[in-house]
């Protein structure tokens, strides 16, 4: 019988279903508790320093396997589209850094200058990653002979 | 919907729900979920149980196979 379940897909698909949801449980409880204690606590970076780079860590991985599996990762938006994310997320975290943590017009209008930048060459670069990979599997998988 | 088609095989050949789940390598309970029509097995598995039920996969899972 426990052989069985080893081998039972029905089982080990419940259990990845079961690890992927604590895995997700784990990184939104980790946000949280960086985001509380940066905004609410105002605690030095030091005591929150390993949440967030958990969390960053775990994004960054998240994407990386997608990109090696070829997977669509929603980053193979047009350029327009990738501008207009980077500047909308930015208008929220700006939004975010002014109501939460106190920033001047001039903080946050830099604080804009160099995130939307980064952001859309961030994504643009991961689109372009993610399509060259897409275009590999296409070459290798995609004949009919 | 209900596998009746797979339940009428495993019957036939005499054989109960743990027999064929140890056959194609899984629990019982699935066997049970799959016949209940509460579970959409993979081909592999589909493939597994034809194989032992000796049955095509059009007999046992093709919704309109007679």
């Amino acid at each position: 019988m426990k052989r069985q379940a080893e081998t039972d897909e029905r089982i080990l698909q419940e259990k990845r279903k079961v690890q992927s949801d604590v895995c997700q449980l784990l990184v939104c409880g980790l946000l949280l508790a960086t985001l509380i204690q940066q905004y609410f606590f105002h605690a030095p970076l030091a005591q929150y320093a390993v949440e967030l780079v958990a969390a960053l860590l775990t994004a960054g991985y998240v994407v990386v396997r997608n990109l090696i599996a070829g997977n669509n990762t929603e980053t193979n938006a047009p350029a327009k589209r990738t501008l207009l994310g980077a500047l909308g997320s930015g208008a929220v975290v700006a939004v975010l850094l002014v109501v939460l943590a106190g920033f001047n017009a001039v903080e946050t209008a830099v604080f804009i200058l160099c995130y939307v930048p980064i952001s859309f060459l961030v994504v643009q670069g991961l689109s372009s990653l993610s399509a060259r990979r897409r275009k590999k599997l296409d070459r290798e998988l995609g004949g009919d002979e | 919907m209900k596998n009746l088609k797979m339940k009428a095989a495993r019957v036939e050949r005499d054989m109960k729900q743990e027999d064929l789940a140890k056959a194609v390598g899984v629990t019982r309970q699935t066997i049970g979920l799959i016949e209940a029509g509460d579970y959409n097995p993979t081909l592999n598995l589909c493939v597994a149980i034809c194989k032992v039920l000796g049955k095509t996969l059009d007999e046992l899972f093709w919704e309109g196979a007679q």
